[in-house]
């Protein structure tokens, strides 16, 4: 009981209360990101703390880790997720535009896969 | 008063945060040097939590190389959450951001006089109060077999894929995939926001930063604490059935609600 967060470790059901690397995350996260800011007489580019922050983030938590703590700036980064690629949105756009109303579009042809452009 | 103490110049102040007119007991507790003892500069009926630091160490210049350490950020700051919370666990405090050193203690006391007046009043908000974090964890696989299955117009989509030629059966489970993907986050953004308003209501102030994830921290009054967990926990039963898991951090010192606020 030298840690008061140690206290709950053992609450019942589906809340938990997280130590170790993931509670490291979470003090980074407050003493360099909150807290007042007043300025002392020694300069600390706070911007730099926080670039490291991430940094820190990345290197306590593995990828999915990172998810599961609400880190997932890179999903909603177009660029790094191909998920959303919108190439992909047009080109299924595009597939089904030929499919279901069968009208020709000009660069359609090459996009649509085999077995799609038989069936429609 | 502090007039007596030496101000060598290799030797700066460390700040770790202020408390009014209760005061915490820092006998023993050693500072984010490793060595020196942490005190209290009073001033004006406020007290500053502060430990000298060696400038070698903690210098501009020196900050700055070890700032790109992280063995050595993570060490300093755990060290200051640790000073912070054996302070808050006795009396109100005002948490300070990582990495506020004074030359001397000539600064600081300028600052303390100035400041008074809003550091008193924030301070006097913060009595009898702790910070809680909450943090909601979603298992997508989970959340979208939830959706899958009281979704009418999913079940709707997937019987329309079925017996059809590939291609088209292809398009129906794309069209179906998007469908339960946007209708999963519409569903975790709901939840998660009705969860927050939940908890906003046994607290005294509340910040969350999240979106369909929920991140958030609470300050809540003591007295009301076992309401606030209670609330926590049946959201936690609640939410089980769509793979949303609940994760509690705290007490913390006030960091959340303190301010972002340059003196």
């Amino acid at each position: 009981m030298n840690d008061p967060r140690g206290a709950y470790l053992a609450t019942p059901g589906s809340t938990t209360v997280e130590r170790g690397t993931s509670n490291l995350a979470d003090v980074l996260e407050r003493v360099l990101d909150k807290g007042i800011v007043i300025a002392g007489d020694i300069k600390v580019n706070l911007l730099e703390v926080e670039l490291l922050t991430i940094k820190l983030r990345l290197l306590v938590a593995s990828v999915d880790r990172a998810k599961e703590m609400g880190i997932d700036w890179w999903e909603h980064d177009r660029a790094l997720s191909s998920g959303a690629a919108p190439e992909l949105e047009e080109r299924l756009a595009r597939i089904e535009a030929a499919l279901g109303v069968g009208s020709e579009e000009d660069r359609a042809p090459e996009q649509v896969p085999d077995d799609g452009r038989r069936s429609g | 008063m502090a007039a007596g103490r030496a101000e060598p110049a290799d030797r700066g102040f460390y700040v770790y945060g202020i408390v009014g007119t209760e005061r915490p007991e820092l006998t023993g507790v050693t500072g984010v040097d490793g060595r020196s003892a942490v005190f209290m500069h009073e001033e004006d009926g406020l007290g500053a939590i502060v430990s000298e630091v060696p400038l070698a160490e903690f210098g501009e210049d020196a900050l700055r190389r070890n700032l790109e350490e992280l063995s050595w950020v993570a060490e300093k700051v755990r060290a200051h959450e640790d000073v912070l919370e054996r302070a808050a666990r006795e009396a109100p405090v005002l948490p300070l951001r990582f990495g506020t050193i004074y030359r001397s203690l000539d600064g600081l006391r300028e600052l303390l006089t100035k400041e008074r007046g809003q550091l008193a009043t924030t301070l006097e908000e913060l009595r009898g109060k702790r910070e809680w974090g909450v943090k909601c964890v979603i298992d997508r696989e989970r959340l979208g077999q939830a959706v899958h299955a009281t979704d009418p117009r999913a079940t709707q989509l997937a019987e329309a894929a079925e017996g059809k030629p590939t291609g088209t059966a292809y398009l129906g489970r794309k069209r179906l995939e998007r469908h339960l993907g946007a209708r999963a986050d519409e569903l975790a953004t709901r939840l998660t926001t009705a969860a927050h308003e939940r908890l906003a209501a046994v607290a005294h102030r509340a910040v969350s930063e999240g979106n369909a994830q929920l991140k958030a921290a609470y300050l809540v009054e003591e007295a009301r604490d076992n309401e606030f967990r209670q609330a926590l926990e049946e959201l936690g039963r609640e939410y089980e059935p769509f793979g949303i898991r609940f994760e509690l951090t705290g007490p913390w010192p006030p960091y959340s609600f303190v301010g972002e606020r340059t003196a």
